[in-house]
This record gives C-alpha cells, structure tokens and sequence, in this order.
C-alpha cells in the first residue's frame, strides 16, 4: 500500500516538474501571440474611416475602429501603480481625444524584443532606440523591413505636426532623418539644457567667507579651505565617470569626439588633454579628490556629502533637495549651490557643460513596423502628441486635475501631484497624468524644468549649468555611412577600454604624464585618425546637405 | 511484479533485440525512466536547444533577418577577436585568474575536511560546518557589495592595515590586489560548502582500517597520509578534471561587480569582454564567436585533464 503510494506520488511529482519546465517558453509564446489578436481586430472597416476622414477636413477625434497596439518599456514610475500604461489617466485621454482604441504592450525584460523581431510578430508602434540596439542602426531596421520609413505618411499629411515641427528645426531635423533622408520613427524631444554640474556647500562658503568659484584656481583654493578648515578628509567626491566633463571643460577639450572650426577632435588624443590629466592629477595627489572615486557608489556619495567628508560634488539638480533633506535632520544650515562649470580665465564662458542636443541618437523613437495594418491610424495617432493639445497632455496632463495654467501663462502642478493621500512620488504622479516622467515620443515643454523642480536654487542650478556654449563644439547626433560604420565600432570598442583605463592611470599617478606621448602614439595605432576622419566625412555631409 | 526474462533469442537479431529489451525495461522501471524525464527535457531544452543559435558567431546576425536569414561571414568574427589588442592581455587574465583559483582554492576545502574529520566533538564539528557553509548562500551581488566595502579606504581592512601600522588606500583601485582579493573572497564564500563532498567521501572509508593502523602504531598524520588521502583520492581527482575543464570559463559576475577601468589590467577577462561587447554594445555575433572559442578551449582542457589523469592515476570520467 504504502509502495503504490511513493510511487503515484513520484509519478505526480515527475510530471509537474517536466510540465513546470516548459511553463516558462508556453508564457512567452503567449505573449507574442498577442499582437497578432490585436491585427486581426484591425480588419474590418478602417479603411473606409480612413477615406472619409482624408476626404473632408481633418479632425480629432476620429471616427474608426481600429484598435492600435503599442509596445514600450514599462518605466517603474507608471508599474508601480499600474501593470500597463492602458490603466493609466494618461493613456485614457489619449484615446478620448483621438478617438483611437490604443492596447499598450509592454515587454517583461530586454530579450524579449529580439525574440519578437525574429518571430515577425510585431505590434503596429514600437518604441525602440535602433540607433543604439539594432545592429547597423535605423537604415538596416528599414532595410531588413522590420520598420516602415515614414517619409509616405508624412507627405500624405498623415502627419501634419511633426512635419511642421521638423519644418522649424531644420538642425534637429538633419539628425533625425537618416544618411538617406529616411525617417525611422517620431524622436522625442528633449530641451537639452544641462540638468548635472558642480554643487558646493553654502553654508562652508559663507562660513569662509569664499564667493562661488569660476576659476579653477578658486576652485583650487576653495577645496584646500575645505580640507584645512573644515576637515573635509575627502573636499570633492562622485563617481569617476561624471569627473571628466568638470575637468575638461576647464582646458576646453571634448570628453569625447567635439568640434572646433568645423575640424572633428576626439578629446582624449588632443595634446589639450595632458594639461587636463595633469590637473586632474595634482588635486589628487593634494588629496582634494576623494580617495575612492573608481570606487564610489551613490549611498557612500550621499554619506560623505551630508557627514562633512565632502563639500563639493559633480550632481544633479535632484541631488540639491535630497542632500540638503538628510543633511538638515542633524545640521539646520547645509545648504547647497549650484556653480558654473570651472574655467581657467575669469569671466570666460565655459566651452563644455554637459549640455545635450535636444536630439539624441540613444533615445527611443516611436516607429510604426511593417505589420501595422493601418499605418495611417498608427500615424495620425502620434502625431496628435506633437500637436500643441497633444504636446500639453504627453508634459503636463490633464488641465484641472494634474496642472493649471495661472494668469500670465506659468504652469504649475496641482496639489495632488505633491501631496497624494497615496504617498506617490511626484514622478509616480506624473506616471499616472502624463508621459513626461521619462523621455518618449513627445517635444518638451520649455517650461517642464519649473514644473518638475520644487526648489528655487534648483531652477538657477539648471541656468548656471545650461550656461555654456557647448553647442558650438558638441558634436551633432549625427550617423556615420552604413559601410563606416561597422570599422568604427571595431576601433572605438578598443579605443574605449584603452582611454577608461588609461584616464585612472593618469588620475591615480598610476602612469606618469611623462608617458602622455607614448598614450598618443598607442591611440593612434588603435586606429583613432581613422575614426576621426570617418566622423568628419559624416560632418562635412551634414553640414553641406 | 514478473520476473524478467532475458532468454537467448533477444540477442539473435540485435537492432530489434534492442529495442524489445528497452521496452521490456521500460516497462519494468516506468516510474524511474518517467523520474528522468524532467532532467532530459532540462537538457534538451535548456542546454542541447540554445546550440543552435551558435551558428550566429560565424554570421553577421540582424534581429530582423534572424538566425536563418543573418548573412555568412564565415571566420571574421574570430579573426577579428585574435587581432584585437586586447587578445592576449585576456587569455592571459583569465589563464592566471584561474589558474591561481586552482593552485589557492581547490586544496582548501580537502585541508578542511581534513581538519574537521579529526574533530573529536560532535557538536563542535557540526557548528563549525554550519557557520562555514553560510557564506554560499548570499547572494554574490551582495557579497560583492560587501567585499567593496571591505576593502573601501574607511572599511575593515584598511582599519585592520592601519593597526598594523600599514597606510590607508582602496584596495578595489590596485590592480596586483585584484586577484587575491577575488580568490581569497572566493574561498571564504566557498571553502565550507565544497569541502561537502570531501566529507561524504570521508565517511566511506573503512574504520576497520584506522584500527588496523592504530594497532600497527600509525599516529595522526600517519593514518591522514595512508589512509585519508588514498581514500579520498578517486574523488578529488575527478573534481581536479572537472575544474580544469572551466579553467577558461569563469562566472563573469563576481568580476564585473568588483572590477574597475583601473584595474582591467589584470581584471578583465574573456566573459567580461564578451559582456561588454555584447551587451552593452549589442555586438553579438562578435561575443557568440568569443563564447565558442572560450568553449573549444575547455572542451580541449578537459580532454587533456583527462587523458592525463588515466595515465598517471587510474581514475578519470571517461
């Protein structure tokens, strides 16, 4: 009896386990299927609604029944309330306003995107950053049709907002389109301004009776007063990987690839540089740069910042408030300010500061696969979000519950944004109104920055950082040629490993700067004029098109 | 349950005397061959499927052409990973890092054993096992953490360097600690839970033997040398075998949570070459090719390991 019972119990067990063992593939599998139920929804009459809808004057909302399937990253802002952004506020008022039934996928980790390109089953919009992900950028994504171009959509009228956008930012719009004047997707707009730059202790600065530094001498002596009269073992502290621009922009030198009299130079192999890692190196050696920098994590950033280890740091306006909240639970008077990135002459502007084109390559652009059904609708849909309505909504929300617009036009957050009886964070709040909690296919409102930001010094922050002339050296989000740009990527893989690890020689004194000419010789024999040459054929085309 | 029947005749013909014999002992033993069933399908799918996808390392794979469509290149991938400038400084790191790992770790858990098994207390011994298996199941994340504080200029090691008179530094940022700091973690974290099997093994010599060579005389060391480490050998030396067959294929992990730019010199490896390559630069027909010579090289360790082994010591896998 009990033998007959081990063994329909082993049975039993055999059986869950190989039945467990597939459960995980049968999941995935059904995810994908999905799309596919959102297509066949499609069939029906939404070519007929289309027609009608060109025929006469075109407007919101429109009369259709096709439902559009969407698929984005689900940022923690909006999963943390919502299991997918259809529940959201946002996402509702975006159907009622268009008129289009929109199902929004989400993928549960990175695979799973190259395993639905494979499967060809793809949803009608994808916001994907090609560019960066897909091997040979958005042209191959074209190419291996695996996204529709949007150049038809967009002579159609189909998207009559994005185009006039373009059409008023021909800079950005050089970036955007491909070598081949080929639009891959609708790019999300950012207002480029630099949110990272120095941050000191106020309250030390008064205390000293110092002013903000804008050399790098009184940063110098700034740091040194620091050490000495206020004991700070460690006067300047944060990751090594925000360190350069700080550094760089005091010589005028690119971390990377920049421009200078519409000549390409890459930073690092630039004889510029020595006198930056020279710099670099002398304050370590000083002891004015913490210790631990290649070590550095955010809780040991945050506990030498508010324990008086350290009284300068490279951060972002985020930082401001969430320093000065723990720091003032046991000293009433921290205060942190913003400073200008360092210069070498007073009064000059800084040539480098962190600012961004308002285009990046990395980011994700919404695009419309090649197994969209009706294009047309996938189009008019996100173009309404670059529209002026549609462009409030994707920043602010809905007017009267999420914002307001005061007399003289200031927009300013509802008090529920603030203060949820949930005890949400503002930018969970924003998850629920709006799609400004992170960047996606919308332009940024310019005044966003006020929006999102409580404090005033962290407003001045972001002008005394954005106070450079940047733009003129940055080099554009530009492509390289299809044929270039695999060489590239062979010759930077190298070049990068190379330059991370040689930077911390130089900082550490790991490697004398005596050696700095054999450290060019090396860059140059990994191939770094070829890539130079290769980013200045890319510029000169994108400066004659 | 029926007695089997082997008779003469299952052999006459020998490719259907085959299967009659499967089936007659699958009926016999359905429960065990149904008990199998799921370590086969985890075989088959989890480690015999994904070889498939291997013949992207000698494609130029696009996710939108997929694994079929993706265009030949034939060896470039390969090519271009021994031209890189970076080939030998890796075979080399992952050689030495290895290597050491072998020389400093692999007798540590038989020494324990050793010392545990001449424990007179039980209950000594039982404590003693128990805090030192703990250390294998934290997470290596936070182990990790854990080392980088440590090792950070304030933590524990530098205040115990200060008290012997050393100076402060971040030991994380010197490149000739990289290696023992790794191994000798590497060995608090493992020691106590690999020296199990040593244990079990110690168990299965006869005590018939110990008295034997208490009466004859033998004392601690003697009986260690004659009878422990014989009776353990068969074991160890497959483990050796073993080991040697991953000489190249180290957990990236632990070395990407604890490495540095400053000390890729002697950190970086194999696998973390082929991380960031792969995944942070989404080359990954480039690190397909990379895994599979990481994979020859091993498959030929292990051979050789081997081969070796049967020579010299009778014992091998195969």
């Amino acid at each position: 009896m009990e033998k007959k019972f081990f063994k329909l119990f082993s049975l039993i067990l055999a059986a869950f386990l190989t039945v467990s063992l597939f459960a995980g593939c049968a999941k995935e599998n059904g995810d994908n299927d999905e799309p596919n139920k959102g297509q066949d929804m499609d069939t029906g009459k939404g070519d007929d609604a289309i027609t009608e809808a060109q025929e006469e004057e075109f407007s919101y909302p429109m009369d259709t029944n096709v439902k559009v399937t969407w698929w984005h990253g689900l940022n923690p802002n909006v999963s943390k309330s919502f299991e997918s952004a259809n529940e959201t506020e946002f996402a509702k008022e975006l159907e009622k306003k268009t008129g289009i039934d929109i199902e929004f996928m989400h993928p549960t980790s990175d695979e799973q995107f190259g395993l639905m390109v494979a499967t060809g089953e793809l949803p009608d919009i994808v916001e994907y950053s090609w560019d960066k992900f897909y091997s040979g950028g958005t042209p191959k994504a074209i190419e291996d049709k695996v996204i529709i171009p949007l150049n038809g959509l967009m002579e159609e009228g189909y998207m009559p907002n994005y185009v006039k956008w373009l059409s008023e930012n021909p800079m950005l719009d050089k970036m955007i389109k491909t070598n081949e004047g080929l639009y891959g997707g609708l790019a999300p707009i950012e207002d480029g301004k630099s949110i990272l730059g120095p941050l000191v202790r106020k309250d030390w600065l008064d205390d000293l009776g110092l002013d903000r530094p804008e050399t790098s001498d009184e940063w110098y002596e700034m740091l040194v007063a620091f050490r000495d009269k206020k004991g700070a073992e460690a006067p300047m502290t944060k990751r090594s990987s925000r360190f350069a621009t700080f550094f760089h922009s005091i010589y005028g030198v690119g971390t990377s690839f920049f421009v200078e009299d519409g000549k390409v130079h890459y930073g690092p192999y630039d004889s510029r540089y020595k006198d930056v890692m020279g710099l670099v190196n002398h304050w370590y050696k000083e002891g004015l740069l913490d210790k631990d920098i290649v070590t550095m994590n955010k809780n040991l950033e945050y506990a030498k910042m508010t324990n008086g280890t350290s009284g300068a740091l490279v951060g972002y306006t985020g930082h401001i408030s969430l320093l000065e909240d723990i720091a003032r639970e046991t000293d009433s008077n921290y205060t942190l300010t913003a400073t200008k990135w360092p210069v070498l002459k007073k009064g000059d502007t800084p040539k480098f500061g962190h600012k961004s084109w308002a285009f990046s390559l990395n980011n994700r652009v919404a695009s419309i696969t090649a197994a969209c059904k009706h294009p047309e609708i996938a189009a008019r849909l996100l173009d309404y979000i670059y529209g002026e309505e549609g462009q409030m909504l994707a920043n602010f929300g809905i007017e009267g519950i999420s914002y307001n617009v005061e007399a003289g036009g200031k927009i300013v957050p509802t008090e529920i944004m603030h203060n949820d009886p949930d005890e949400r964070s503002f930018f969970q709040m924003k998850g629920i109104y709006t799609r400004s909690y992170a960047t996606g296919p919308y332009v940024r409102h310019p005044q966003m920055t006020t929006f999102d930001l409580t404090l005033p010094s962290q407003w001045e922050a972001v002008e005394l950082w954005s106070d450079s002339n940047e733009l003129d050296h940055k080099f554009p989000s530009i492509r390289t040629d299809v044929a270039d740009a695999e060489e590239m990527g062979n010759i930077m893989a190298q070049i990068k490993t190379y330059n991370d690890e040689m930077y911390l020689k130089f900082l550490l004194g790991e490697e004398s700067l005596d050696k700095f000419d054999k450290y060019m010789d090396q860059l140059k024999k990994m191939g770094i004029e070829r890539a130079i040459e290769i980013y200045q054929k890319a510029y000169d085309r994108y400066l004659s098109d | 349950m029926g007695t089997i029947h082997t008779g003469t005749k299952a052999y006459e013909n020998s490719s259907a005397g085959f299967f009659k014999r499967l089936l007659k002992d699958l009926a016999a033993n359905k429960v065990l061959y149904l008990m199998i069933l799921p370590i086969i399908a985890y075989y088959i799918v989890f480690h015999y499927g994904p070889i498939y996808g291997l013949q992207i390392g000698f494609k130029k794979y696009s996710p939108g052409l997929g694994i079929l469509g993706s265009p030949w290149v034939g060896l470039d991938h390969f090519v271009n990973f021994f031209r890189s400038y970076y080939f030998w400084r890796l075979i080399r790191n992952t050689f030495l890092i290895n290597f050491y790992g072998l020389i400093f770790s692999f007798p540590m858990p038989i020494l324990f054993a050793l010392l545990l098994n001449e424990l007179r207390s039980n209950k000594f011994k039982r404590t003693v096992q128990t805090i030192s298996y703990l250390p294998h199941f934290i997470s290596i994340v936070v182990i990790c953490g854990m080392i980088t504080d440590f090792v950070a200029s304030d933590g524990l090691i530098n205040d115990l360097i200060v008290l012997l008179g050393g100076e402060r530094a971040p030991l994380l940022q010197k490149p000739g600690l990289f290696r023992t700091i790794y191994i000798s973690s590497g060995i608090w974290q493992g020691m106590g839970f690999r020296s199990i099997i040593f244990i079990a093994a110690l168990s299965q010599i006869d005590q018939q033997l110990y008295e034997a060579a208490i009466i004859d005389g033998a004392g601690r060391l003697k009986r260690a040398w004659h009878i422990t480490l014989p009776g353990i050998a068969p074991t160890v030396v497959i483990l050796l075998i073993l080991n040697i067959g991953r000489l190249l294929s180290l957990g990236f992990e632990k070395i990407l949570l604890l490495y540095n730019p400053i000390t890729y010199e002697t950190a970086d490896v194999i696998s973390t070459f082929v991380f960031r390559k792969g995944l942070e630069q989404y080359d990954f027909s480039y690190s397909t090719a990379v895994g599979i010579f990481n994979s020859v090289i091993n498959f030929t360790l292990l051979i050789i390991a081997n081969n070796v082994s049967r020579k010299v010591s009778d014992y091998s896998l195969w």
